[in-house]
């Protein structure tokens, strides 16, 4: 039972974390990335990596992983390749795409 | 709350086999309806839809006709789309498409109607998803395997086409995690890209170094997926974002946005035939939220609203909920994960006056 709450709390906490990762993401496309973003870009970097390990789950892996490229996205000045749900809302927005 | 969860006990309605029609009859016959079908079956409503929107009409000048509109939206795709697109083989035909407005977003935006199903896209869901369920089979257990485009793009057609005409998009599936890391690093290489963490150029064996745990990315407007993604709804999911109506995802939020495609995901291999394990679901959090929302408004709703465009589900949530402006709470609600939060939002309202004394909740 206990396991099971924490496994709950871990999925939440990850998706939360992840969630905001995209809205800094797209707070970002929506503008020119400011160091300002770049530091909390690498705070929440930092947050994830300390959240990943082999055994995660499939959706907390993909949750961090997503994160991570969106993060790193903004790190390299929106220069990097980014997450699938990146990539969508980019597309949707009319937002240049990275690498074309 | 007695809310059953849809993975659980599956939702019992039908695919809507209605074929609503709409516009007016002429509109189906045009010139320019027509080129704007092809391009939608070529690309989708939301690139055909991004097109249209950046075109303004200076004023004083006369309104171009639609074979010349067709005509600039055809150019611009074609050079918007030299990245791979798994066309469809067999589109069925549309009947109408409604005309385009200032958002994107239907009723105004450029949503086809297709015909209904033909029996052979019906035959494709059972065999693509038999032939899938051979693939894990043969993966074995412990080891996940992306479906294929062909798979995924039939089973969707087969199973929503008689709402909308799925598009494939650009989706290229990569031999294992040790592929995708490949492509990551070739492509960051190749564009003399800086790794923001070494400050270095980008080198062999960055990605992988960085993100153990890469399941996808995009680059160059193609999306690349792990072919041995323990997530057996992947391929489906990233199809089914090239194919939402523009705006839906503003409207709803993120987390309703995801928990829908990974929904309906789940629901279009589950009538392939294919079980998707509760371990094997992303976004578990959002799908539980949408399985909730399923269960107040009515799956159609949601089908036509994720297609459609959003209106259609959010007056449906305010009807149920029989509170005008309510939805905002539960967008809210929702983007937190806040479960309980949004069990408590799916309740409806008494009727102002009535005997209850409710706990009204003001939205």
């Amino acid at each position: 039972m206990a396991d099971e709450a924490a496994e709950e709390e871990r999925e939440r906490s990850a998706q939360l974390l992840s969630a905001q990762a995209f809205e800094l993401a797209k707070r970002v496309a929506a503008q020119a990335p400011s160091e300002a973003h770049v530091a909390e870009a690498s705070t929440l970097a930092d947050q994830v990596v300390g959240m990943q390990t082999p055994d995660a789950p499939p959706s907390v892996s993909k949750a961090l992983t997503d994160a991570l490229l969106d993060l790193d996205w903004i790190r390299s000045k929106c220069m990097l390749p980014t997450s699938t749900r990146l990539h969508w809302y980019l597309e949707e927005q009319g937002l240049p795409l990275p690498g074309t | 709350m007695g809310q059953e969860h849809a993975d659980d006990e599956r939702q019992q309605e039908q695919l809507s086999p209605s074929r609503q029609t709409r516009g007016g009859p002429g509109k189906s016959e045009s010139a320019g309806t027509a080129g704007l079908l092809a391009l939608q079956r070529q690309a989708g409503n939301r690139a055909v839809a991004s097109v249209l929107s950046v075109q303004r009409h200076a004023e004083g000048k006369e309104l171009p006709d639609k074979s010349e509109l067709v005509s600039s939206v055809s150019s611009d795709l074609a050079q918007a789309t030299d990245a791979p697109v798994a066309a469809r083989s067999s589109a069925p035909a549309e009947t109408t498409v409604s005309p385009v407005g200032s958002q994107g977003e239907s009723p105004s935006g450029p949503e086809t109607v297709p015909a209904a199903v033909s029996v052979e896209e019906r035959r494709a869901v059972i065999e693509q998803g038999g032939e899938y369920k051979r693939q894990l089979n043969a993966a074995g257990p412990g080891h996940g395997r992306a479906m294929s485009l062909a798979g995924a793009q039939a089973i969707l057609q087969g199973v929503y086409g008689d709402v909308h005409t799925i598009v494939a998009g650009s989706i290229q599936i990569l031999n294992g995690r040790a592929a995708l890391w490949a492509k990551y690093d070739e492509v960051c290489i190749a564009a003399h890209l800086t790794n923001p963490t070494t400050r270095q150029p980008w080198a062999a064996g960055d990605s992988q170094r960085r993100d153990p745990g890469l399941e996808g990315f995009a680059w160059g407007g193609v999306v690349y997926v792990n072919a041995e993604t323990p997530l057996v709804t992947a391929t489906a999911h990233e199809m089914l974002h090239n194919n939402t109506a523009a705006g839906f995802r503003a409207a709803v939020g993120e987390a309703i946005n995801e928990g829908c495609t990974e929904f309906l995901a789940k629901r279009a291999l589950y009538d392939a035939g294919v079980n998707t394990p509760a371990e094997a679901t992303a976004y578990p959090t959002q799908v539980d939220i949408v399985n909730r929302l399923v269960s107040f408004v009515g799956v159609d709703k949601v089908i036509s609203a994720y297609f459609g465009g959003a209106n259609t589900f959010i007056s449906a949530y305010e009807t149920a909920r029989n509170l005008t402006g309510s939805w905002g709470a539960l967008k809210t609600a929702a983007d937190s994960l806040n479960v309980a939060t949004v069990a408590s939002l799916l309740v409806r309202q008494p009727d102002a006056g009535g005997a209850g004394s409710g706990g009204g909740h003001g939205g």
